[in-house]
């Protein structure tokens, strides 16, 4: 690659080569609607919309009640039920080992850690709260009237497993988050 | 001939037309919604395991760079003339004015239900959301967060990064105490306004689709991300020998240990390093 790199022009040769294998699939799918299975999907869990497909339907939070997984806090806020479980078993992650799943209105909301021991969530990436519930609310203040979650998670994360019905999952893996 | 990536608010009409035109097509093609998936995967944050590649790391900036250089590649198949414009966000500052013109990225969201309603990337004009956190399939803004409002970055606090004369240092993630890379992806300490620095800052205060995972759905993004990507530039220019950092990978002992992309290695998805485009100019130069 330096030997490419100092021939005059070489860089544009190498990003072309570059983008050509990331964007195979793009160029496939050059069709008038998206298609609904696109290559990044394979490695991570993330949800098209998709009116055949409602994650977190009605039982999803009973999933995640299931035995491994203790209900921490469960409320009404703004009218929205917030509920969060911790899991029994720890995992090799960083921080105090804890995984996490947080719902709201029964449909799964992604929470990440960050390093200073606060936590995002998909609604909001750019910013971080000090517990899951905050990041929680954090969320439902970003949600308008019926809006609901749609199950969208990340594909490089902690691979915890999406429980059944929680959606996600189907898609090759929604995660839980290492706390 | 490297070409050039204008400032947005001195684009011509007709620049603005066909911006606008080929991410409409981009989008009419469906290439567009694999930008937000890709953007979607690649944010792992540094309190969870496994390889940082685009947020809280040093790669934060040469990733979004070869990301931004795919889509304008992308935008270019569709019409050779276009290049990316930038958003100088320390000077263009009105929420009505540019780049929130109804030729451009169309304006604020509405008050019921922050929609955006105006320009070429309301739902009305066939911008329909694929990919996204919540079910609604239209953009929202909510530029300067109405209900408690904040401010854009300013001047000064892109030149308190830009003096910054080292890339980045340890533990080369969202709580690095120093360097350019964290001062302008902008994670500050503790939570609340305040916190909310350069880039996390500019998200914020656009609010609505830009606040989540699937931020990539608003053009602005890249509007946002081409101005990063300039201070990028900028700052080399300032700090002449001054490197990506770190230079070789963190050993076994060390926490980022595989979870941060050094100077040599390669930047997922692209195979390519953050030394191959340290240096762009052959492609492309900011005026």
């Amino acid at each position: 690659m330096s030997v490419l790199r100092n021939r005059r022009g070489a860089l544009r040769v190498l990003l072309a080569t570059a983008f050509a294998a990331v964007t195979a699939p793009v160029v496939a799918a050059a069709a008038p609607r998206p298609r609904t299975a696109p290559a990044p999907a394979e490695r991570g869990g993330h949800a098209h919309r998709d009116p055949r497909r409602r994650p977190g339907a009605p039982g999803a939070a009973d999933a995640y009640g299931a035995p491994g997984a203790e209900a921490v806090f469960d409320e009404i806020y703004r009218g929205r039920r917030i509920h969060g479980f911790r899991g029994r078993t720890r995992v090799a992650a960083p921080g105090d080992g804890v995984r996490w799943h947080v719902t709201v209105d029964d449909r799964p909301l992604h929470l990440m850690r960050r390093a200073d021991g606060s936590y995002l969530s998909t609604v909001d990436h750019y910013g971080s709260h000090p517990t899951p519930r905050e990041a929680a609310r954090a969320a439902v203040d970003q949600l308008l009237p019926g809006e609901r979650l749609s199950g969208l998670s990340h594909g490089f994360g902690a691979g915890a497993p999406v429980p059944p019905g929680a959606g996600g999952a189907s898609r090759g893996g929604g995660h839980g988050v290492h706390a | 001939m490297a070409y050039t990536r204008k400032n947005v608010s001195r684009l011509t009409t007709g620049e603005r037309r066909r911006f606008v035109g080929a991410v409409r097509e981009l989008k009419r093609r469906g290439g567009y919604d694999q930008f937000v998936l890709t953007h979607v995967d690649h944010f792992a944050p540094d309190g969870e395991s496994g390889l940082r590649a685009a947020h809280m790391t040093p790669s934060f900036l040469p990733w979004h760079r070869l990301f931004l250089l795919e889509f304008e590649e992308a935008l270019r198949r569709i019409d050779p003339a276009v290049t990316l414009p930038y958003w100088d966000w320390t000077r263009n500052r009105a929420a009505t004015g540019t780049p929130w013109t109804d030729d451009l990225l169309g304006g604020n969201g509405r008050r019921s239900d922050r929609q955006v309603t105006t320009g070429p990337f309301s739902r009305r004009e066939g911008w329909v959301l694929e990919v996204n956190v919540t079910d609604a399939d239209y953009l929202t803004r909510d530029l300067g967060r109405s209900h408690d409002p904040i401010s854009l970055p300013t001047e000064r606090d892109v030149a308190s990064a830009l003096e910054d004369p080292v890339y980045d240092t340890a533990p080369w993630d969202s709580t690095a105490p120093g360097g350019f890379r964290n001062k302008i992806e902008g994670w500050g300490r503790g939570t609340g306004t305040a916190s909310w620095r350069n880039h996390n800052r500019v998200h914020r205060w656009i609010g609505g689709t830009m606040l989540g995972a699937a931020s990539v759905n608003d053009p602005a993004f890249w509007l946002h991300h081409a101005f990063v990507d300039l201070l990028w530039t900028r700052w080399q220019r300032r700090h002449r020998t001054a490197r990506y950092l770190p230079a070789r990978p963190p050993g076994p002992r060390d926490g980022q240990y595989g979870r941060v992309v050094a100077r040599g290695e390669p930047l997922p998805p692209w195979d390519l390093t953050p030394a191959d485009v340290e240096n762009v100019a052959e492609v492309y130069v900011y005026a």
